[in-house]
């Protein structure tokens, strides 16, 4: 049977929860008042804003409770008899799994959600200002929030497929293997494959900084280059080096394609992981707008 | 053909010699790195084809070096040589030394790499640069703190410093602004309060208090001080200023927009059955029919409100009579200037939102009609339109100037001439007066006279309504394009007390709610109430 995702848990529960909290909010705003005179300070202005709040607070606490759930664990399997200990550790892990993902259910529908509410919480008066701001900032939490959805349904998977029983370390090291292995082979050709091969061992690069790991590939991948340049090298060999010089091509293409597999796992990684630099900061800081806002509403009457 | 015994010297990690053998053979022995060559020197120092081993016509061994590459021999670079037992020969890093020939072999050579190359100096494999984002420098704490110590900053700490007790000099500074605070642009009148916040919100976290208005608004009128109507449950009696008007929200929040005024109004009746008011929605479907303000009396307070679906008791009395039909007769009224087809606007005279007030000098006598003559007429002499003393008084004059220069015969003869024409004129004045103020010419053509046994002849006091709706601001002005005819249904009227004010059904021909309907003008409450009256009447039900 295949596992349910976050999005499933529990028949899509908290999906109809906030569904329903979002229909809810929207047959307000139209029976209620005249839109504009909004400005959030209406009854169901107030409301909506209380009930934004909440979910913002709602979503801290699942952060919060994503970065304790594995310290406190360790604690607790600690005291324990070693046989006990892994028992009651995959009971613990079992436990803390079901509710975690029940939490990230509720975290990314209440997060979609709350788009609904904080959005006809403005009213729609949009201005140059902290109240903006702090929507805003919202906002693109949760949108990077959605992106991460997508990420996570989609990279995992990638990932294994891409890599199956390898790691980006037993990668570099085949490819350190193979550069070892084509280099010496290729000593028994002209200076001219050999320094093919000597540019494309240097000069090969497995990972860089954010944008070349977001790209996934090196430019102009020395590599790649290598295997262009033997092809074209090849045609002019005699009969009795083809035989070696096919080794030697071979041995290459593995590299090219060892090397292609480490980059797709990096720019995978960097592409599942890239969001979340950037959503818990963005988070943090958007709880610090709104906060900044709610003072600054009250500070007035 | 060279039989050649190949030595090949290794060391092991204590340095010692590994000795490997190996027999090759051929006319000539090649040495380099290629795959053809007998001796294979696989370093990228030796070339493919280095050098070789070869027969020379003395049927000695040589060696030569191809294409000019390198071969040290004793210390020197040199093209070739005879290889001679105990000769050192340095092809690139490898040491090849000539030992004794044996019977099996004409050449015994070891090899051995001499120069190898530190481990760090071999071409490096792929290089491993960052392979995750942490790696590459991405953080989450850092950032978080100071995107969030830069929001603290702009959005919470600078905003309050204006707030705080700090010296002159810091809050003059400015960078202290809390304008990032506002939902929007101010009121226009409260520009000039923009570096004062205090004045109206005199303390933080409390809303702004009626009195902080009322410090500038002085002369402004309430709206209502309260809803009474809410004291039955307690709720919210008090009405605060704030709850209409919001500033900091720009031009557009700082409307008051029907929905402010149907908040309140539209559960009067919910929370008081007994309550003046009349619940309201919108003027389109949810209005209460008019009601109507008459003049009860000289004071502007006396006033009845009298419902306009209250047919029968819909009558003006205004102490005047007067026929809208005599008057507007299709085929003309008859003046001296013959019959005249006379319009509405001869005597309503537009004046701003309403009309000038109609005047017996200006209206009814400007073409001679309704001239006020004496009774025998004089040529140019007329009686003056005002109050009964100076109409009696100048009955008096008239009739005594009369007798004085005229025929006295009719006074009779006496000893006192001047005690007889003036009996004799009050005389005819009186006579003259009981025609004007009895008559049916003169005064009581249009206004109700009754006569006192002490006081004398007495005019009813005129009450005219000058505001039928006296809760709404109607202005003619904008109504100019309509025929009067179409709204005030007079043609037929024959006495003043007919009432002819367009009841609601009338004004939603033209008029919707807030709601736009096709062919219709949206009408919101402000656009015929008004909030601050100061001049609102006492205004009751009957």
């Amino acid at each position: 049977m295949l596992r349910s995702t976050f999005l499933e848990y529990k028949d899509y529960h908290y999906f109809k929860a906030s569904g329903l909290l979002v229909c809810l909010a929207i047959t307000a705003y139209f029976f209620d008042s005249h839109p504009a005179v909004g400005f959030g300070g209406t009854w169901l202005g107030y409301l909506l804003g209380i009930l934004s709040t909440l979910i913002i607070i709602s979503q801290v606490l699942y952060g919060m409770r994503r970065r304790i759930a594995p310290k406190v664990l360790r604690k607790t399997a600690l005291p324990a008899a070693v046989g006990e200990t892994h028992l009651h550790k995959a009971d613990q892990w079992r436990h803390q799994g079901a509710t975690l993902q029940g939490f990230l259910s509720a975290h990314v529908y209440l997060g979609i959600a709350l788009i609904v509410l904080a959005t006809l919480h403005t009213g729609f008066q949009f201005g140059w200002n902290l109240h903006t701001f702090a929507y805003v900032m919202v906002i693109a939490v949760i949108l990077n929030g959605c992106y991460g959805i997508y990420a996570y349904l989609r990279f995992p998977r990638l990932m294994s497929d891409n890599m199956e029983e390898d790691n980006i370390e037993t990668l570099l090291q085949k490819i350190a293997d193979t550069d070892k292995q084509a280099s010496a082979m290729s000593l028994q050709f002209s200076d001219n494959i050999y320094q093919i091969v000597q540019v494309a061992r240097q000069e090969t690069r497995i990972g860089g900084n954010f944008f070349q790991q977001m790209l996934g590939y090196q430019r102009n991948c020395p590599t790649t280059k290598a295997v262009r340049q033997l092809k074209k090298s090849g045609s002019n060999l005699k009969n009795d080096e083809l035989k070696s010089f096919n080794a030697l091509f071979s041995l290459m293409v593995h590299k090219e394609e060892l090397v292609a597999q480490a980059w797709r796992d990096i720019m995978y990684r960097a592409r599942l992981e890239c969001w979340i630099y950037l959503h818990a900061p963005s988070a943090i800081a958007s709880v610090t707008a709104v906060a900044a806002h709610i003072i600054a509403i009250f500070f007035y009457g | 053909m060279i039989r050649c015994l190949l030595i090949q010297i290794s060391r092991n990690l204590q340095g010692q010699p590994i000795r490997k053998e190996l027999q090759v053979s051929g006319e000539t022995i090649q040495i380099g790195r290629a795959a053809g060559c007998k001796i294979r020197l696989l370093d990228h120092r030796v070339n493919l084809h280095h050098a070789v081993i070869l027969f020379s016509d003395e049927a000695r061994l040589h060696i030569e070096s191809v294409e000019n590459s390198d071969i040290l021999i004793h210390g020197s670079f040199q093209s070739g040589a005879e290889l001679i037992p105990g000769m050192h020969v340095f092809v690139g890093p490898y040491e090849l030394i000539v030992e004794s020939p044996t019977q099996e072999y004409e050449l015994v050579l070891s090899v051995e790499m001499v120069r190898a190359l530190p481990e760090d100096q071999f071409p490096v494999a792929a290089k491993r640069a960052a392979v995750s984002l942490s790696e590459a420098g991405l953080a989450k704490r850092k950032p978080t703190f100071w995107l969030s110590a830069v929001i603290v900053l702009f959005c919470l700490w600078i905003p309050i410093m204006p707030f705080l007790a700090l010296p002159g000099w810091v809050k003059e500074l400015q960078i202290l602004t809390h304008e990032p605070w506002q939902l929007g642009g101010m009121m226009r009148g409260h520009y000039l309060l923009k570096a004062k916040c205090g004045l109206c919100h005199q303390k933080p976290f409390s809303a702004v208090t009626d009195q902080a208005c009322e410090n500038c608004h002085k002369t402004i009128a309430r709206h209502v001080r309260e809803r009474p109507w809410m004291q039955v449950k307690n709720a919210y009696p008090q009405i605060a200023c704030t709850e209409c008007h919001h500033d900091h929200r720009g031009e557009k929040g700082q409307q008051i927009l029907e929905v402010q005024c149907v908040t309140c109004h539209a559960i009067v009746m919910v929370n008081n059955e007994s309550a003046r008011l009349v619940d309201v929605r919108d003027f389109g479907h949810d209005h209460p029919a008019f009601s109507l303000t008459f003049k009860t009396g000289p004071e502007a307070t006396d006033t009845l409100r009298i419902p306009q679906k209250d047919q029968p008791r819909l009558i003006e009395k205004s102490g005047l009579k007067f026929s809208h039909k005599l008057h507007l007769k299709k085929t003309g009224v008859s003046s001296p200037e013959g019959d005249t087809i006379m319009e509405c606007q001869d005597c309503h005279e537009e004046a701003g939102a309403g009309f000038k007030p109609v005047s017996m000098e200006k209206n009814c006598q400007l073409a001679g009609c309704h001239a006020l003559r004496f009774k025998p007429p004089a040529a140019g002499r007329y009686l003056p339109h005002g109050s009964v003393r100076n109409v009696l008084d100048a009955l008096n004059d008239y009739h005594l100037a009369r007798l004085i220069g005229g025929d006295q015969a009719a006074c009779g003869a006496g000893k006192n001439k001047a005690e007889r024409l003036l009996d004799c004129a009050k005389h005819n004045a009186a006579e003259n007066a009981e025609l004007l103020f009895k008559g049916d010419r003169g005064c009581v053509e249009c206004h109700e006279i009754t006569v006192d046994p002490e006081q004398g002849w007495k005019v009813a006091p005129l009450m005219i309504n000058r505001h039928w709706l006296a809760d709404a601001s109607f202005t003619h002005t904008k109504h100019r394009f309509a025929k009067c005819a179409s709204c005030h249904d007079k043609a037929l009227s024959e006495k003043s007390a007919d009432v002819s004010i367009p009841d609601i059904v009338r004004c939603r021909e033209c008029h919707t709610g807030s709601r736009q309907e096709k062919n219709k003008i949206s009408s919101t409450c402000k656009d015929c109430h008004r909030y601050h009256r100061k001049d609102k009447a006492k205004l009751e039900h009957s």
